[in-house]
C-alpha cells in the first residue's frame, strides 16, 4: 500500500550535534507507529521535523500527496513555497507535551480558531464540531473554561481535540502524558485508544508508556542516537527483541 | 489667604488646559503603542542592518532629553524647510520619544512568549499574520499593560515641557496665569491636584484595562 506520510533521508543537526542522520520512515494510512528509545535518540526531533515546526537540514517529507524537498548534502532545494508548506501542513495533526493551548482563549475559541481561519468553516459549524469533539473526550462542561481551569489532563484532552478538529491524516503524539500527574495519565492514554479504535486516522507516537504502547502499535519502532535500530510488530519488540540494545533499555524500561 | 474664589473664578481656564494635556497624552500614547511595535518588530524580525539602524535610532531618541527634542524639532528643522504646527510637532515628539520606550517593552514581552505557543501555532497551520494578531501578540501584550501604563503617567508628568513650543498645556497657562496675578499659592496647588487626579485617573484606567484583559483563574 502507498505510505499516507514518508520521511527520506531527513537529517538535522543542532548546533554541530546531528540528533538525525539520513532518518527513514514510512507510515501506512491509519497504522499507528510508537516511538521508543532513550531520551536524546531523537525521537520527538522526528516528530518535530515531520510536522515541520523545525525544518530539516536535509532530505524529503510526503504526506498524503504533498512533497517537501529540502535538498541534500550536494546542495539545497529551492526554498518552498509557502501555499505547499501550507498545504503539507494541512495533512498533519500534532499534540504536544505540554499541551500548548492558548491561554488567552476559552476552549471553544481554542477548538474553533483553526476550523474557521485555516479550513474556512463556518463559525456555527465549526462550534457544532467543537461540541462534538469535546464530548469525545468527556469535556462537554469545559467549554467555555479557560485552559487554566483545567487539569492537565484536561487540557491534554481539549488539545487532542483541537488537533482532530482539521481531520488530520496523520497525528502525532509527542510524550503527550509526560507533563501529567500519576494520576491523569489513564485518562489521557484513554482517549488516544478510543480514537485509534473509531478513526482511520494514523498516528505516530513518543511515549515512555510502555504498556500502551504495546497494546495501541501496529509497529514498534526502538530508536538510539538518531536512528532506527530495530522495529517490528509490538509483540516481537516487547517480546523477543533481537538487538541487544532493544532489550537493555526494554530491560530498564520494564523493570527498573 | 488662600483665594478660593480667584480660584473658582479661573477654573475654565485650568480645565480647558487640561483638556489640551489630556488630548496630547492620549494621541502620544496611542502614536507610542504603534510606533513602538513597529520599532521592536523592526529590532526582533527584520534583516541585520535595519534592525540593528533601527535599534541605534531608537537608543538615541530614548537617550537624549525630550526638551532637546522638543527644540530641534520646533527650532532646527525649519531652517531645513520643515515647519510642524506645535500641536502636531508636540504629539510627534512626545508619541516617538515614548514610543522607544514603548519598544523595549513590545521586544521583551514578545521575546517571553514560549517556544511551545509558535510550535502550536505551525501544528494548526494558522496563517502567520493571523497567528501574530489574534494568537502571539495578544498573550505578550497582556503582561506589558502595567509598563504602558507606567509610561503613559511618565508622559503625563513630562508634557509640561511642550510649553516651550506653545502648546497651551496646564503647566504652560497655569504659570502664564500666576506670573500675571501674583496667586502662585492658589495656581500651583491647583496645578498639583489637578496632575494628581490626572495620574490616578490614569492608573485607575490601567488597572481596569488589566482587569477586563485578565484570563480567569
Amino acid at each position: 500500500m502507498t505510505p499516507i506520510a514518508t520521511m527520506r533521508d531527513i537529517s538535522k543537526t543542532y548546533t554541530d550535534v546531528p540528533v538525525l542522520d539520513r532518518f527513514n520512515l514510512d507510515i501506512a494510512p491509519a497504522e499507528k507507529v510508537v516511538l521508543i528509545g532513550p531520551s536524546g535518540s531523537g525521537k520527538t526531533t522526528v516528530l518535530r521535523t515531520l510536522m515541520t515546526v523545525e525544518m530539516p537540514d536535509w532530505g524529503d517529507l510526503a504526506v498524503d500527496g504533498v512533497t517537501l524537498h529540502f535538498g541534500d548534502r550536494l546542495g539545497k532545494a529551492p526554498k518552498t513555497s509557502n501555499a505547499v508548506l501550507r498545504a503539507y501542513r494541512s495533512k498533519l495533526g500534532m499534540v504536544f507535551q505540554q499541551f500548548n493551548l492558548f491561554p488567552h482563549m476559552t476552549i471553544e475559541q481554542n477548538l474553533v480558531e483553526a476550523p474557521i481561519h485555516v479550513a474556512g468553516m463556518r463559525r456555527g459549524e465549526a462550534v457544532d464540531l467543537a461540541h462534538r469533539l469535546l464530548a469525545q473526550v468527556g469535556l462537554s462542561d469545559k467549554v467555555k473554561a479557560f485552559p487554566n481551569q483545567l487539569s492537565g489532563g484536561q487540557q491534554q484532552r481539549v488539545a487532542i481535540a483541537r488537533a482532530l478538529a482539521m481531520n488530520p491524516k496523520v497525528l502525532l503524539f509527542d510524550e503527550v502524558t509526560s507533563a501529567l500527574d500519576p494520576e491523569r495519565v489513564g485518562e489521557v492514554l484513554e482517549v488516544i485508544r478510543d480514537l485509534s479504535a473509531e478513526r482511520s486516522v494514523a498516528m505516530l507516537i513518543v511515549t515512555h508508556e510502555m504498556g500502551f504502547a504495546r497494546q495501541i502499535a501496529d509497529r514498534t519502532i526502538f530508536m538510539e542516537a538518531g536512528r532506527i535500530v530495530e522495529e517490528g510488530p509490538p509483540e516481537q519488540i516487547f517480546g523477543e527483541a533481537q538487538n541487544p540494545r532493544t532489550r537493555a533499555f526494554l530491560g530498564k524500561m520494564l523493570h527498573p | 489667604m488662600f483665594d478660593l474664589e480667584f480660584l473658582i473664578a479661573h477654573l475654565p481656564v485650568l480645565l480647558s488646559a487640561t483638556g489640551v494635556t489630556i488630548l496630547i497624552t492620549v494621541l502620544g500614547m496611542a502614536l507610542s503603542l504603534c510606533l513602538g511595535l513597529v520599532l521592536a518588530v523592526v529590532q526582533l524580525y527584520a534583516a541585520w542592518p535595519i534592525a540593528r539602524l533601527a535599534y541605534v535610532l531608537a537608543q538615541c531618541v530614548r537617550v537624549s532629553p525630550l526638551l532637546i527634542q522638543i527644540y530641534f524639532v520646533f527650532y532646527v528643522l525649519p531652517f531645513y524647510g520643515l515647519t510642524l504646527p506645535p500641536f502636531l510637532t508636540a504629539v510627534l515628539i512626545i508619541g516617538t520619544h515614548y514610543g522607544t520606550y514603548a519598544s523595549e517593552i513590545y521586544k521583551a514581552g514578545i521575546r517571553s512568549i514560549p517556544r511551545s505557543q509558535h510550535d502550536a501555532v505551525v501544528a494548526l497551520n494558522i496563517p502567520r499574520w493571523r497567528a501574530w494578531w489574534r494568537i502571539l501578540l495578544p498573550q505578550a501584550v497582556i503582561p506589558m499593560i502595567p509598563a504602558f501604563g507606567n509610561c503613559a503617567i511618565a508622559m503625563l508628568k513630562e508634557s509640561p515641557l511642550l510649553s516651550v513650543i506653545t502648546i497651551p498645556e496646564l503647566v504652560g497657562v497655569g504659570r502664564q496665569l500666576a506670573f500675571e496675578t501674583f496667586k502662585y499659592t492658589e495656581v500651583f496647588t491647583a496645578l498639583g491636584l489637578i496632575f494628581l487626579v490626572l495620574s490616578s485617573l490614569y492608573s485607575v484606567l490601567t488597572r481596569w484595562i488589566e482587569r477586563v484583559t485578565r484570563v480567569p483563574a
